[in-house]
């Protein structure tokens, strides 16, 4: 009697109705309730007891039937794995799973994604990878299979934590069976060794929410994790590329529309000052509404500073504008060549309407630092404009606009740094 | 097609209130100005005194 024979047994130790999916190449058959590991080809005799082992978390349950990349599959048996290096713990759950035209495979629940996994037979090159030759190899393994090239992610040593439901193998408690994975751009190439036995297992993502819902399970109940699988292909939205195209366009257009703006300013006055200590009133007049007035005041102070003190009256004579500034400058050379530190100018900008206006200055101090040997300011340059952008608004917006697109263009780095970073290769230049 | 044309009508309002703020000059006032109010009473800066 074996179990393709059957749809339902009693537990030869514990009595209890188990529900038989997994076809005739089934070996064992581990009954839900009492954990005993019943031998599918030879009665149902109890080979060994898997009792009171924590039942891991998992949405799929033994039974549950969906179609998986266009093939119809049952849950046949659970077998939850634990890892642990280096003070980290890995937790996955296998299911095998049956279809009758297509045999076993693997269905994997791990952080909150739904992966499949079947045997594969074919040419891989190179054959295989020791857990020597990974830990030695100057560079990151590759492996080539059916035209892909894989790279390798990480590898290690599982231990079984729980059992449950019908295998086309024999599970072991003790098994530490050996994995060295490779990840290609959609798949991922194992290569999984036991004692003499050597195969090859690949893996791909699917879908989450199709899957979890054709198996029975409510999406919500099992929230995706944060973290990147290694088999999630970066697919952008077109949205979110029209999105990045219309912020890169705008943040580029901001910046050519900041240069033409800054064209815009007109000079209305230029005044040489030659006395800095008695200078004569600068009248000038503002004929554009739009903008700002500049006022620009060019000094000849070296090694010292000059303040002086400005206001503008206007056509009323009528103060409208008053100001203190200085400027302060000093030069040299040392043993790396000339040096020279702040500026001989300042300049104050101020909102005044359209009008007639007189600019009267004041020199508050002015000030030769003898320790450089400095000079007072003795003459001065005004330099007024009108119509002056102030592009500090137009510039930001472009900043920043080009900032948030640059974050789409670096969506598919963070991607694939995502992906990889599971990987347990370290390059030695890191 | 919704979201393009919100998209599209988010980047030209920011694009359109930066270039305007720019032109006219909004908060580019040096700080050391202290602007009078035209035409107040008292008249002239500060209500007439100046500093």
């Amino acid at each position: 009697m074996t179990s393709s024979d059957l749809t339902t047994l009693n537990c030869t130790q514990c009595g209890a109705g188990l529900s038989v999916y997994g076809g005739g190449r089934v070996k064992i058959h581990v009954c839900s309730y009492c954990g005993s590991a019943l031998d599918a080809q030879h009665d149902y005799k109890v080979l060994a007891r898997y009792d009171d082992l924590p039942r891991p978390r998992t949405p799929f349950k033994l039974g549950s039937s969906a179609t998986l990349l266009g093939v119809k599959f049952t849950v046949i048996g659970t077998i939850a794995w634990q890892e642990r290096y280096q003070g980290q713990t890995w937790r996955w759950v296998d299911h095998q799973v049956f279809s009758p035209t297509h045999g076993y495979a693997w269905l994997t629940w791990e952080d909150g994604e739904a992966v499949f996994t079947r045997k594969v037979r074919g040419h891989v090159s190179p054959a295989w990878y020791t857990e020597s030759q990974i830990e030695h190899a100057a560079q990151r393994p590759h492996v080539r299979f059916e035209g892909q090239r894989f790279a390798y992610y990480d590898s290690g040593r599982p231990r079984p934590t729980f059992v449950e439901g019908e295998f086309n193998y024999v599970p072991t408690l003790d098994a530490r069976p050996y994995y060295a994975s490779f990840l290609g751009k959609t798949q991922m190439l194992k290569m999984v060794g036991e004692g003499d036995e050597r195969e090859y297992e690949l893996s791909e993502l699917l879908p989450r929410e199709a899957t979890l819902r054709a198996m029975g399970a409510n999406p919500k109940s099992w929230p995706a994790s944060w973290k990147t699988h290694p088999l999630k292909v970066f697919e952008r939205h077109p949205v979110a590329a029209f999105a990045r195209n219309a912020l890169l366009g705008a943040s580029v257009a901001a910046l050519i529309l900041a240069a033409v703006m800054s064209t815009f300013d007109e000079r209305i006055s230029r005044t040489s000052l030659p006395q800095i200590g008695a200078m004569d009133p600068v009248p000038f007049s503002v004929t554009q509404a739009a903008g700002l007035v500049q006022v620009d005041i060019e000094t000849d102070i070296k090694n010292g500073w000059v303040w002086l003190e400005g206001e503008i009256t206007n056509a009323g004579d009528e103060v409208v504008a008053a100001f203190e500034d200085g400027a302060e400058y000093y030069t040299g050379r040392d043993s790396e060549g000339r040096w020279s530190e702040g500026s001989r100018r300042i300049r104050v900008r101020a909102d005044l309407p359209i009008g007639d206006y007189v600019l009267s200055l004041t020199a508050l101090e002015n000030v030769g630092d003898k320790k450089w040997s400095g000079k007072q300011a003795n003459s001065a340059v005004v330099s007024i404009r009108h119509g002056v952008s102030y592009l500090t608004w137009l510039i930001s917006a472009g900043v920043f606009m080009l900032v948030c697109g640059s974050l789409f263009l670096a969506q598919r780095g963070v991607h694939s740094h995502g992906r990889w970073s599971g990987s347990d290769w370290v390059d030695e230049d890191d | 097609m919704f979201i393009r044309a919100l998209i599209v009508a988010a980047v030209l309002a920011v694009l359109g209130g930066a270039a305007a703020l720019s032109y006219v000059g909004y908060g580019g006032e040096s700080k050391s100005v202290k602007s009078a109010r035209v035409g107040s009473p008292g008249g002239g800066y500060g209500g007439g005194v100046v500093k």
